[in-house]
């Protein structure tokens, strides 16, 4: 498998990046500028995507709010990532009595409704990236936890990890050049259909607003505020959707199943 | 007997969490509904409003107090209205139920016949569970419900999705709920169907004569079902928020609707009852998922 083969799957989500990035030199004028002149415009070269009903440029809005789903996508997953590993590291060093209960509090964190702990929180802290993170890496955390356990108990029997320790490697050694190389394929994979689950979720939680700021463009924000506009300016609730697909698609790719990293056939 | 202990447990630990998590919302339900009815918060109404409301008792009487009225069915006044939480229960829970659990179990038995038809060959099975788990990871569940408002209400005009009766406004948002769980739970229940369709008592289903179809249903899909029952418990979380997404989008006077505005108005007897009632449904879900699994998997029982 050469390199560019390798990074294929990546394309989709980086294009999207790219574009989503653009947003971010969007001027602020066009994100938040109300110009009652310009309501429920044509697509145009200045307005790829038209303006809404107040105006507002619809590319532009659609682009800021990538850069704010891309920023709650990627603090869930570094939130789960961390809070995983570590209650997987708790798992290690605790003795075992301790280790059931640990692993009933990894279930119950994936158990819980994290749509409907954002949504408290959305109402107690209100609706940001952040908030919205803290909330949803709940359930990412304890799948985290489980996958990290499972593999890594069976990679520290592995005959090449008792040898680096029996060689006399320490801890951080057996780690970085044994473990980690086994463990991330199979985590970073998982990750990549979490991100299209979280993006989903972040969507829905801008979709019902608890705790939102209204002003601001999240995607699922616009498919709300623009659904009366669904017939006289179809594009204005056709493009957050599309660009809640797009990215989700994305995702899907990144955790391609045939790539590499899994050795799972596909049932299909 | 230790499991009725865990069980009780739940639920102790379930009562506790309902009581407090509400409690722990910054801002006082006095502020936020006093606001909401247009009075002043001078301190003597926040403490007219806190003595009708029995909010100045200690935290733990307040507890024992909830506890024990919801023994005898009262599920405490609503802080916004004044009206029983016991009565809008009964009014939204019913459309909840349908949507939630009406969806779930609606998707599960589609997954089921959609799953083992496609362990048997079927490539439009295949591809259809392929496509419903696509949708359901690639589509918020707010974009499919605005397409099918559209589709069938607007251009078919078979239903009336906001008005009409009950059924008429439940239909799409069970079929939604039952749609997005259906696709990923097919296509596990395909690959369980199909490591049984490797092993040695299926080849010899066959090789006695066995038409396909009815070898999977019989020696496969057991294996699928098992698969099915392991897997709802994690959806039954999922649906919570499905539900809670597609009431808001289609207008549904359920549970949902009530609890994001309680948030708001930190309307916390209706709060508590929302968060008991979904923390209820998980622990019933898991509860049926371990029976179904014990009844369905015969090396369970020993």
């Amino acid at each position: 498998m050469t390199p560019a083969v390798r990074y294929r799957r990546w394309l989709p989500m980086a294009a999207l990046c790219t574009l989503a990035l653009a947003g971010i030199w969007v001027p602020e004028a066009a994100v938040h500028g109300v110009d009652l002149d310009r309501r429920l415009a044509a697509p145009s070269l200045a307005h790829p995507l038209g303006t809404d009903s107040v105006g507002r440029d619809v590319f532009a809005r659609v682009a800021a709010g990538g850069v704010r789903a891309l920023v709650a996508v990627a603090l869930t997953l570094a939130f789960g990532l961390v809070a995983g590993v570590a209650l997987a590291a708790l798992w290690f060093a605790s003795p075992r009595g301790l280790r059931a209960p640990l692993l009933r509090l990894c279930d119950l964190a994936v158990g819980v409704p994290s749509l409907l702990v954002a949504l408290i929180v959305a109402g107690a802290v209100g609706l940001s990236p952040l908030s919205a993170a803290l909330a949803l890496a709940v359930g990412g955390a304890g799948s985290v936890a489980h996958l990290v356990i499972e593999l890594g108990r069976g990679a520290a029997r592995s005959l090449p990890v008792m040898a680096a320790r029996a060689l006399g490697g320490t801890p951080l050694h057996v780690f970085r050049r044994h473990l980690a190389p086994t463990l991330a394929p199979p985590i970073l994979l998982v990750q990549g259909y979490e991100a299209g689950r979280v993006l989903l979720a972040w969507s829905a939680l801008t979709f019902l607003g608890v705790g939102a700021d209204t002003g601001q463009p999240d995607w699922g924000a616009m498919v709300f505020e623009y659904r009366m506009h669904l017939f006289d300016a179809p594009l204005l609730v056709l493009g957050p959707s599309a660009a809640i697909l797009a990215l989700a698609l994305a995702c899907a790719c990144v955790a391609d199943p045939r790539a590499p990293a899994s050795t799972a056939g596909d049932p299909d | 007997m230790r499991r009725a202990a865990v069980w009780a447990g739940l639920v102790v630990a379930l009562t506790l969490a309902a009581f407090a998590l509400p409690r722990a919302l910054p801002g006082h339900p006095a502020e936020t509904v006093l606001f909401r009815q247009g009075v002043v918060p001078t301190p003597e109404a926040v403490l007219a409003f806190t003595e009708q409301a029995g909010l100045n008792r200690s935290v733990p009487e307040q507890f024992a107090l909830w506890i024990r009225r919801l023994a005898v069915g009262d599920w405490g006044r609503s802080l916004r209205g004044g009206e029983p939480v016991a009565a809008g229960l009964l009014d939204r829970l019913p459309i909840s139920l349908i949507i939630g659990a009406g969806g779930l179990a609606l998707g599960a038995g589609l997954a089921l016949v959609l799953g083992l038809a496609a362990a048997a060959g079927s490539r439009t099975a295949a591809v259809l569970s392929r496509m419903l788990a696509l949708l359901a990871q690639a589509v918020p569940a707010f974009v499919a419900g605005l397409a099918a408002i559209l589709l069938f209400g607007v251009e078919l005009r078979w239903i009336r999705p906001f008005g009409g009766g009950l059924l008429e406004r439940v239909a799409l948002p069970t079929a939604l709920v039952a749609l997005y769980s259906a696709g990923a739970l097919a296509r596990l229940v395909a690959l369980e169907a199909r490591r049984a369709m490797a092993m040695p008592f299926f080849v010899v289903a066959r090789a006695k004569g066995l038409p396909m179809a009815m070898a999977v249903r019989r020696h496969a899909g057991p294996f699928g079902a098992i698969a099915l029952a392991a897997a709802l418990r994690v959806e039954a979380a999922w649906v919570v928020g499905g539900t809670a997404v597609v009431e808001v989008l289609f207008a549904a006077p359920g549970l949902s609707a009530w609890m994001v505005d309680a948030i708001g108005d930190r309307d916390w007897p209706v709060l508590q009852a929302y968060i008991l009632l979904i923390g209820l449904w998980l622990i019933l879900v898991q509860a049926f998922a371990n029976a179904a699994l014990a009844r369905l998997d015969p090396r369970r029982r020993r």
